[in-house]
């Protein structure tokens, strides 16, 4: 009753207090605010896109937008992008770390619940667990990035003047590869599921002895 | 009197007994404690969402009196574009989301009503993050300790009553005695049971004091009250088996699982598969293809659309105007989607009708879901809130968006006037309430009516 039904609720709400999760208002809010004021506070959109151009115009040699000879545009779309990036990586990584915390936290309990022990392996074993599934999310991430930034590159290139109405050849999307994710070798993440083995051996064990010692006492009873 | 006092002696000196009150008790608290904190974090979260709408709303209003004191420094994209206007369309946690979570750690609360880019496929899209951990085992709230947990202590205080009885030779010393063994043998076992319903009396003092006393919280209450009676009739009943003590426990643990596990679990199961959801990904492809074809036909000229709306004509509608061509594109893609998302809503409805008329499965799935109701944690409450905000998006439109075809901007005074979203508490479904109670009132009934007749001939 105790170590199946009871313990392991008490664990993942003893997990959630201890490393609890921002809501999802507060989560968008900040994401909006360090969208528009910065990382820090101390750095407003406005003032990075002025440093973006003037940095830009720097770079070739001119003094206006207009005599630059790529599409400004682009650029300032894919600082946009970094910009946002650094602040998505840092906001969802907070997330994620208080997500893989919780799960960690929840082992301590094992000592009073085998069933969190063996359920944290049979998920890691079937691969349908936190950390295949930020494993999953990463790549994909990367893949849109990667995406992403490729689009921007050869709007930069193609663009000038175009307003956005330019197209790209069947070429450009055939050099962009497939996204095809594939799930993280075993031997890479083994040490994720160290603490679990170790206590459901510890279980085992004791089931072992328990069960001896009940062998021995039905054998001396008979 | 007598028998029930002899019969309060022996089972106070229960050391199972005693220990049992002490970590019902301890288990009742903590629920509560854990289902107030919950509760309050849920209301924070809301009031914070409206805070924010009002701190943006005087934060737009400042900038826009500090543009008219000084004109060079106005912003054309700034807090007087009519489509940078917003409001986070937020509701407060059910009435008793303290005793029974449900979906609200995961169901979004607040959704961000504004003219940019906001459709009905993607208006909730504060969906909570929820836990990983807390996702795989559960919460633990009041809800769980009384329909989950407390029919496995009434089982386990309960099922060995007659046949400890039979095992040590006492039963046939009373059927000696002569009648009314049976009847003290009952009464031992409800004896025997009252740790459970202490556990049950501090979460219905507990509930009073932490909620006010209420026509729900009553109702919340006498379901529980009537499971555990049922849980009671069906120990009595596995207690009254003439089988060895190891028998019986196997027997109890059987049914528990069954009625509380399984067959609850086979019933989300079969809804599933007798009503599946739609595809996320179909909704995603048809409002991505919507999007091209919107943009193809939009944002190269507006007029286009305004030649099919004569009510949009003389208003100004200028070709240039990206506002407009903005909003009226997200407008073409709702049209378009709108089958899609038709059909995504009508596979929910029709997997929330499955999952309800299979709550007849067992009476733990019909107390669970009518737990939810009440609380106002359920499917329910939710659909509401959806159907409410919803409403609210298309009066922001209709208050909205004549100004951006019209090319007008939002003033200090205007913001002031803007749409505000209340949430409006729905009813409880009487009448499906109503029949839930019912069933479990006559599977309560039948319980009671075989315990007492099982019981009369244990001897």
């Amino acid at each position: 009753m105790f170590s199946v039904v009871l313990v392991p609720r008490l664990a993942a709400e003893a997990a959630v207090a201890r490393h609890p999760i921002p809501a999802a208002g507060e989560f968008w809010d900040n994401i909006a605010r360090a969208r528009a004021e910065g990382i820090d506070g101390h750095n407003p959109a406005d003032a990075r896109a002025k440093a973006l151009e003037a940095a830009t115009l720097q770079r070739y040699g001119v003094t206006k937008v207009q005599d630059l000879p790529i599409d400004f545009s682009a650029v300032s779309l894919q600082a946009g992008e970094d910009y946002g990036n650094q602040v998505f990586d840092r906001l969802y990584g907070e997330v994620a770390h208080a997500e893989r915390a919780q799960v960690a936290h929840q082992l301590v309990f094992a000592a009073a619940s085998p069933l969190i022990a063996a359920r944290t392996l049979s998920m890691g074993a079937a691969g349908s667990d936190l950390h295949h599934q930020q494993r999953f999310l990463a790549d994909a991430e990367a893949h849109r990035r990667s995406v992403q930034r490729a689009l921007n590159v050869e709007q930069a290139r193609t663009g000038k003047g175009q307003n956005f109405k330019n197209v790209v050849s069947a070429d450009f999307w055939q050099g962009i590869p497939t996204f095809r994710y594939a799930p993280p070798a075993f031997r890479t993440i083994a040490g994720a599921y160290g603490a679990a083995a170790a206590v459901l051996l510890v279980w085992l064990v004791l089931a072992g002895a328990a069960l001896a010692w009940a062998a021995r006492r039905a054998e001396k009873k008979a | 009197m007598s028998m029930f006092a002899d019969e309060a002696r022996i089972v106070s000196r229960e050391p199972v007994v005693r220990w049992a009150t002490v970590i019902l008790v301890a288990l009742a608290v903590l629920a509560l404690w854990n289902g107030a904190r919950f509760a309050a974090a849920r209301n924070a979260e809301a009031g914070a969402e409206v805070t924010r709408s009002l701190d943006k709303r005087d934060a737009d209003k400042a900038v826009l009196r500090a543009e008219a004191a000084d004109p060079a420094t106005f912003n054309p994209w700034g807090p007087s574009e009519p489509t940078k206007a917003d409001w986070n369309a937020a509701r407060a946690p059910g009435p008793l989301a303290a005793l029974s979570f449900g979906r609200e750690d995961i169901a979004p609360l607040s959704a961000t009503v504004s003219l940019f880019m906001v459709r009905a496929d993607n208006l909730f899209r504060k969906y909570e993050f929820g836990s990983p951990v807390a996702l795989a085992a559960g919460r633990f709230d009041a809800g769980f300790l009384l329909v989950l947990l407390a029919p496995l202590f009434l089982l386990a205080l309960g099922y060995g009553v007659v046949a400890e009885e039979r095992e040590s030779g006492r039963l046939r010393i009373a059927a000696v005695q002569g009648p009314g063994g049976g009847s003290r043998l009952l009464l031992r076992l409800l004896l025997r049971q009252l740790p459970v319903y202490v556990g049950f009396a501090v979460i219905a003092i507990g509930g009073v004091v932490m909620l006010d006393l209420s026509w729900r919280l009553i109702l919340w209450l006498g379901v529980t009250l009537l499971h555990l009676l049922f849980w009671s009739g069906v120990t009595a009943v596995i207690a009254s088996v003439p089988r060895r003590q190891e028998v019986l426990a196997l027997i109890a643990a059987a049914v528990w699982l069954s009625l509380v596990l399984l067959l609850p679990a086979a019933g989300a199961a079969l809804a599933r598969a007798a009503a599946p959801a739609t595809s996320q990904l179909q909704l995603i492809n048809a409002t991505r293809s919507a999007s091209l074809e919107a943009n193809r036909r939009l944002l190269e000229n507006l007029q286009g659309y305004v030649s099919d709306h004569p009510e949009m004509a003389g208003v100004g509608v200028s070709n240039d105007d990206w506002a407009a061509k903005l909003y009226v594109s997200q407008l073409v893609i709702e049209r378009q989607i709108a089958p899609v998302l038709a059909q995504q809503q009508s596979a929910d409805r029709d997997q929330a009708r499955w999952t309800e008329a299979l709550r007849f499965l067992s009476p733990t799935s019909i107390a669970d879901q009518a737990l939810l109701e009440i609380a106002g944690a359920g499917a329910a409450r939710q659909a509401a809130y959806v159907k409410q905000a919803t409403a609210f998006l298309a009066h922001w439109r209709a208050t909205l968006s004549p100004m951006i075809f019209q090319q007008q901007r939002l003033t200090p005074e205007r913001i002031d006037g803007l749409p505000r979203f209340l949430f409006r508490e729905p009813p409880v479904r009487s009448r499906w309430l109503a029949v839930s109670l019912l069933v479990m009132l006559v599977a309560t009934s039948v319980g009671a009516i075989a315990a007492v007749r099982r019981f009369r001939s244990v001897l």
